[in-house]
């Protein structure tokens, strides 16, 4: 049982208010701050919107070299996004973005933008906090995103800056263990991501499961502004070609840190934001730019 | 004016040039030097194929790539194939936007342009040649920093 100042501070890191018939409920925390769409477990349903900035300045080349550019694309993004919680213990979410992008090359810019790939989540609360004593809450996840948005090679904009797909179908599956301990939160997700194969130039792509980890933690405030750090590794296997001439390739790897802030509007609105960084982890990460992200979410709930 | 673009398209969604209509790909001016970028053979080995790219090496944007085909045992020069050539990211698994074309010329050597790599990281140009023995392929691979 948390004090009430305490709950009421991690109720501000889900920037979601104060509804006194949870006081006996502290659940979510950190990814409720990196990832807004997710409901508290007494919410039934809520929408949002996140609008994210994303500067590309480097990349990670296939031998895990780093460099530097000043000419990277610019990246726009408006995640819509709605929640519903079908019982006590699963929701799911569905998220629909609409990306834009500024790309310069010599001689030539372009701004283009359209509909990326929509995305469907749905976990199940195992575990709530608190439920089995000190035990941490235990979620598990499962999501599907379908290729509703154009992949690179289908673009009709000149410079393919309406591209905001991947032309493939990719399912994952994780779990979320989250756990509470006075003012402080810590908590873990894993994920299992496969993406299905598509078609390339002379043959077919296919590609190794990619590995996702998130690691975060914070700090809720007596006053609820809450605020905390998080950090994600991405590393897909080698995946396959079949046209002549063509190997396997190593998937991207990266790294990514982050800070993050929660500050609760009222009972139903809260507002969120993040700052990240790609980490220039030459040597280890590969075949990825590197970006620095900002985003900020609206979000209401109907608890 | 950049700052203020994007922040419209942040806040509103709304972006100027979005959906127009598409502009032709601006290639700067093409030559190729006298070394080449890459000799490898061709798939089935029949065939040597020496590249050259302009410029080289290539850039991110629009650059133009030079092959020459010769036969890999009599180093006799290869006209007359039907060359098609896309660009693709094998890490990501896509291509570009942009077609290419090839431009046949003599002594085997057939011009690839309009070959738009628009991000940094490894790419391959697979190339089909097509001949009256049948198709073979070549891939030659490409860091664009």
């Amino acid at each position: 049982m948390f004090p009430r100042a305490r709950l009421a501070g991690l109720l501000g890191l889900l920037g979601l208010g104060w509804p006194a018939h949870a006081l006996a409920q502290a659940c979510c925390g950190a990814s409720g701050l990196v990832l807004p769409a997710r409901l508290r477990v007494y919410d039934d349903y809520g929408f949002g919107l996140q609008a994210t900035a994303r500067q590309t300045y480097g990349a990670l080349a296939a031998d895990g070299t780093y460099s530097g550019t000043l000419t990277g694309d610019l990246v726009t993004e408006q995640d819509l996004f709605a929640m519903a919680r079908l019982s006590a213990r699963v929701q799911l979410a569905l998220l629909v973005p609409y990306v834009e992008t500024y790309r310069r090359i010599p001689g030539q810019s372009e701004w283009g933008g359209f509909f990326g790939d929509v995305t469907v989540n749905g976990r199940f609360e195992v575990v709530h906090a608190g439920e089995q004593g000190a035990w941490p809450a235990l979620t598990l996840l499962a999501g599907l995103t379908a290729p509703t948005g154009r992949a690179p090679d289908q673009a009709r904009n000149a410079l393919g800056t309406d591209a905001a797909g991947t032309g493939s179908f990719q399912g994952n599956v994780g779990f979320e263990v989250e756990g509470l301990f006075r003012h402080w939160f810590v908590m873990f997700d894993g994920w299992v991501s496969q993406r299905t194969s598509r078609a390339s130039p002379g043959g077919r792509s296919s590609f190794a499961p990619r590995l996702t980890g998130l690691l975060a933690g914070g700090y809720v405030f007596d006053s609820r502004l809450a605020a905390g750090g998080f950090a994600t590794a991405v590393d897909e296997g080698r995946g396959q070609d079949t046209a002549p001439g063509a190997g396997p390739v190593a998937g991207p790897r990266y790294a990514t840190a982050g800070l993050a802030s929660a500050i609760p509007v009222d009972p139903s609105w809260r507002l969120q934001a993040t700052g990240s960084a790609d980490l220039p982890l030459g040597g280890w990460g590969r075949n990825q730019p590197t970006t620095f992200a900002f985003s900020t979410s609206l979000v209401r709930v109907w608890p | 004016m950049r700052l203020i673009a994007a922040a419209a398209v942040l806040v509103l969604g709304w972006c100027p040039g979005c959906g127009g209509e598409a502009a032709p790909l601006s290639q700067g001016s093409i030559s190729f030097g006298v070394q080449p970028l890459l000799v490898l053979p061709s798939t089935a080995g029949t065939k040597q194929i020496s590249v050259w790219t302009s410029p080289q090496p290539p850039v991110k944007g629009v650059n133009a790539v030079q092959l020459l085909v010769t036969d890999a045992t009599t180093t006799a020069p290869l006209d007359g194939l039907t060359v098609q050539a896309v660009p693709w990211m094998p890490s990501h698994a896509h291509g570009t936007s942009a077609k290419t074309w090839v431009v046949p010329q003599q002594g085997g050597v057939y011009q690839v342009d309009n070959v738009y790599l628009y991000m940094d990281g490894t790419w391959q140009l697979r190339t089909t040649l097509g001949g009256d023995t049948g198709d073979d392929t070549v891939v030659p691979e490409f860091d664009v920093p």
